[in-house]
């Protein structure tokens, strides 16, 4: 796994642009505070500016009370989890790590597989995403929560190799 | 906000073990990981551990020698028949049950951390954690999430069964996540 990019934004979203295409999958790990909406939101975001129904996704999750699932077809956004809000616990963030398998390959469609939670002690979520992109294009970029970071949130990019990088 | 990514040295990983502690000789209460360095984005525990008490026991972490229960926790787990999801408060990061000392030796569970930006003074720490127990017969898979509402960096983790010890071949790594300029 090696660091493509980090961003510590302070208002409105990120966008992860000109990835490079020689790693095998990405990882994006996020710690997420929003400026604006409810708690434990979740994060949409597209890739390469696709703002098309092209997005499908199913999440299993426990709120501390029950469990739940949901799902829906026919999006216009990706998700990569929960965010804190401005109604949780004062400075709790969540924590998403994002899994994007064979993202530079040309001949499938894109899926997306998120763990992420936020506690906020009292009130909490916790589970797990998948989201697909019916799309055969690799992602040389990544939009994440045009709703707006709050200050204190990281999200960081990472490629994962199948075998050793060589060369100087 | 658009942000250009920054390209890291492609040389050097991203996970960079901290330090490992394998349990020989005798079971402990706890494993400890002290003087934590504080230049990486993240850290990650791996956790293959098993407890010597003959009975239900849940794994937790105790950040920074804390005492007092300003921990909470929010978790979703099965038990092979259903689905349940309950909270509380804590002093410790929760990860839950265990395998113990009735289920058949040399199986362990597999329970693994991250604590994302655990190093920065201005936010709580959130940590999530996955946990595999099977043995055979019965077990638990667990998601959890915990807070620890401190603004303070993390410095120690103390590894650490409610119930019984750390039994011998329990093995904990721990590991930074760098990011680009780390």
């Amino acid at each position: 796994m090696y660091p493509i990019a980090t961003a510590n934004p302070t208002t409105g979203g990120v966008t992860f642009i000109s990835i490079p295409q020689t790693f095998t999958h990405l990882q994006l790990r996020i710690f997420s505070r929003s400026s604006s909406g409810s708690a434990g939101q979740s994060i949409p975001g597209s890739f390469n500016s696709d703002g098309g129904s092209n997005y499908a996704y199913h999440v299993l999750g426990g709120d501390g009370g029950s469990t739940f699932s949901s799902s829906a077809a026919t999006q216009t956004n990706v998700y990569f989890g929960w965010s804190a809000g401005t109604t949780n616990t004062s400075n709790a963030f969540s924590n998403c790590i994002v899994d994007i398998l064979d993202y530079a390959n040309t001949n499938k469609y894109k899926t997306v597989k998120t763990l992420t939670g936020i506690d906020s002690n009292g009130s909490g979520l916790v589970g797990m995403w998948s989201s697909v992109w019916m799309s055969t294009a690799a992602i040389t970029s990544i939009l994440l929560n045009p709703n707006n970071f709050a200050t204190g949130s990281t999200v960081q990019l990472y490629g994962i190799q199948s075998s050793p990088r060589t060369g100087a | 906000m658009a942000l250009l990514p920054a390209i890291a040295s492609p040389m050097h990983g991203a996970l960079v073990p901290i330090a490992s502690q394998t349990v020989t000789g005798s079971s402990v209460a706890t494993i400890a990981f002290n003087s934590i360095p504080q230049g990486y984005q993240d850290l990650r525990a791996v956790c293959y551990v098993r407890s010597t008490y003959s009975g239900a026991d849940f794994f937790a972490t105790n950040p920074n020698s804390n005492g007092s229960a300003i921990c909470s926790f929010t978790h979703l787990f099965g038990n092979g028949s259903s689905a349940s999801s309950d909270r509380g408060s804590s002093a410790s990061f929760e990860w839950r049950d265990y395998v113990d000392a009735r289920q058949t030796s040399g199986i362990f569970s597999s329970i693994s951390v991250d604590i994302l930006n655990y190093a920065n003074t201005s936010t709580y720490k959130t940590a999530i954690g996955r946990n595999a127990s099977d043995w055979n017969g019965g077990g638990f898979s667990h998601l959890t999430v915990n807070l620890f509402r401190s603004t303070s960096a993390i410095t120690s983790l103390s590894f650490f069964g409610y119930n019984g010890n750390i039994a011998v071949g329990s093995q904990i790594s721990l590991y930074g996540v760098r990011t680009v300029n780390q």
